[in-house]
């Protein structure tokens, strides 16, 4: 490794350093407030050193790990919106007692292992990222152990999870044995080779089950909702946006590379995947009356529509994709930021008749929610209005008509549920409940307004940034 | 030395992966559970390590002590959270545990 290679690991060396200098700070002293600060400190620094690396990009550290333009794109997504969740964090457990600090901590071990995943460019590194984020969920997930539903949601994921990694990690073993290959451009070089025997086949399907478990495609689907309801509700944001969003990342990254997308088998496989996701997820959310689980469903439809663009196989595919998960990002942000500004310490504000009333009690946070509902919905001048538009041109351009008619289908269909909600937070109700709003809160759902109609209205601005960092 | 076939190994290492596979879906007791997982993980190392030999690489047995390590964390969280659910739920039996649901969970509330 030379000294070029540590400056481009610069980002990953500061959110690693972070749980360390965590931890010997908790050692001295325990104070909420201080760690707060701290992590908020840490993440500016990853984003600013994400600015320090910028001209030596592309950069490869070994066969390992590449900084390139996608990844840095990726990296500063995650950074910022990790930022955001440490703030939504933070409101939610500040009224809660106990040991609070280490969640801090494993948050930073979190986000390092999604953004080894983003960089990753070999199996070694894909699958120690993906573990070092999924061991860290199994701990967040059930962080709030007095909880009903935490243990609960913490022992379903740790199964489900470790499930995924086994059989992501058979589907890599035997590419290896086949190819003899463990490194993206690797595998790709022999792929093109022409000779898809039987054994690599096998390996690609295994790894596309792992990855379908990660990312809750239909068949794999059924844990999210459980998970996403169990959870506390900042880590449901974390797996929604992070997690889901880096192992997406990685798959692209792959995937492009082998030219999966000229495979006929994993061509018709992903389709009918993608088609699943889309109608299970939108028609299981129709009946739901938990807000968590409706977002639930609709992060399984969602993560559908995205498999568009890994189909398109081209440089606009992975614009789209990037674009879409940006947005998506923003909006989930809203969403389940406003659930986490409004839970109490007993329980979340989970059920969509808590938010009976909301537009009468706060109008800030109910016209925000609404827009963030709008956007998910895909209604034109919002961020996801936007996103899905690029997703229908890549399905159209290169030819999945099936793919693009159903995304089309299902956001009417979406749109259902999300204006249900909308209908809620707009009738009276007597509850004397009373929503407030700290001065944190606020920031959060302005900068959420300000993304969702900034990228609705000027999207030519985000995709020329994209544009600009694809190209180098 | 005579060396075996590789369709002859990765047959084993499957098998040994559909065992750990039946094994999770037929035990009901979380920590049989976990050990099926961990058998499958072990299967997939196993695989790696043939590979290398195949190959002559050291690159299948790096790889296999990674799985190791980190199949090692992941139990040791595992067996925290399983901690926990038999304080909560004074039980190792994974079926206690059904109060997330589509519909019995919204009735409760």
């Amino acid at each position: 490794m030379t000294k070029l290679d540590f400056l481009c690991l610069l980002p990953l060396l500061v959110v690693a350093s972070a749980p360390i200098i965590m931890m010997i700070t908790i050692t001295i002293s325990r104070n909420f407030k201080v760690i707060y600060a701290f992590s908020l400190v840490m993440f500016l620094a990853a984003l600013a050193s994400l600015f320090v690396i910028a001209p030596n990009i592309p950069c490869k550290i070994e066969s390992l790990l590449v900084m390139d333009g996608f990844s840095m794109l990726l990296l500063g997504a995650i950074f910022c919106v990790s930022l955001v969740i440490s703030v939504i964090s933070y409101l939610y457990f500040n009224n809660h007692t106990g040991e609070r600090e280490e969640y801090f901590i494993i948050l930073f071990i979190a986000t390092l292992g999604a953004s080894v995943l983003v960089t990753a460019n070999h199996f070694v590194t894909f699958f120690l990222g993906l573990e070092t984020l999924s061991i860290a969920l199994y701990v967040l997930i059930a962080y709030l152990k007095h909880r009903d539903y935490s243990i609960e949601a913490g022992v379903k994921f740790l199964v489900i999870a470790s499930v995924a990694t086994a059989f992501l990690l058979f589907g890599m073993a035997l590419i290896y044995a086949g190819t003899g290959e463990m490194s993206f451009e690797g595998v790709a070089a022999a792929f093109g080779k022409g000779n898809m025997n039987p054994l690599l086949v096998a390996g690609f399907v295994m790894m596309l089950t792992g990855i379908g478990f990660k990312l809750a495609l239909v068949p794999f689907h059924m844990w999210t909702p459980d998970i996403y309801q169990g959870a506390p509700a900042p880590v449901s944001t974390f797996i929604a946006t992070i997690s889901k969003g880096a192992i997406l990342a990685v798959f692209i990254r792959f995937f492009t590379l082998v030219h999966g997308s000229d495979n006929n088998i994993l061509v018709v496989i992903i389709s009918v995947i993608a088609i699943l996701s889309m109608f299970t997820g939108n028609l299981l959310a129709l009946k739901q009356s938990n807000f968590k689980r409706l977002l639930a469903y609709s992060s399984i439809a969602h993560m559908g529509y995205l498999m568009i663009t890994l189909l398109a196989g081209t440089v606009y595919g992975v614009q789209a994709a990037i674009f879409y998960l940006i947005s998506y990002m923003i909006t989930t942000l809203g969403a389940f930021g406003t659930i986490s500004i409004l839970s109490v310490c007993e329980r979340d504000a989970e059920d969509i008749d808590d938010l009976k009333g909301l537009f009468w009690k706060n109008p800030r946070i109910a016209v925000v929610l609404s827009l963030t509902l709008l956007s998910l919905a895909g209604i034109p001048l919002t961020a996801g209005f936007m996103a899905k538009f690029y997703l229908v041109l890549e399905g159209v351009r290169s030819g999945f008509w099936i793919l693009a008619f159903s995304l089309v289908i299902n956001s009417v269909i979406s749109l259902f549920y999300y204006l249900r909600v909308i209908k809620t937070m707009f009738t009276h109700s007597e509850s004397e409940r009373y929503f407030g709003l700290p001065p944190a809160g606020n920031i959060v759902l302005a900068l959420v307004l300000i993304g969702i109609l900034f990228l609705g209205i000027l999207p030519s601005f985000l995709t020329e940034f994209i544009n600009s960092f694809l190209s180098v | 030395m005579m060396t075996v076939p590789m369709e002859t190994q990765i047959l084993f290492a499957g098998v040994l992966f559909l065992i750990g596979l039946v094994g999770l879906l037929v035990r009901r007791n979380i920590i049989f559970m976990l050990m099926s997982i961990e058998l499958m993980l072990n299967s997939a190392a196993m695989v790696f390590v043939m590979g290398g030999a195949h190959w002559g690489h050291a690159d299948g047995q790096v790889m296999f002590i990674f799985i190791l390590t980190v199949s090692a964390a992941e139990v040791s969280v595992g067996l925290a959270l399983i901690l926990q659910m038999y304080h909560h739920y004074r039980t190792l039996d994974a079926d206690s545990m059904r109060k997330l649901k589509d519909h019995k969970a919204n009735e409760n509330l």
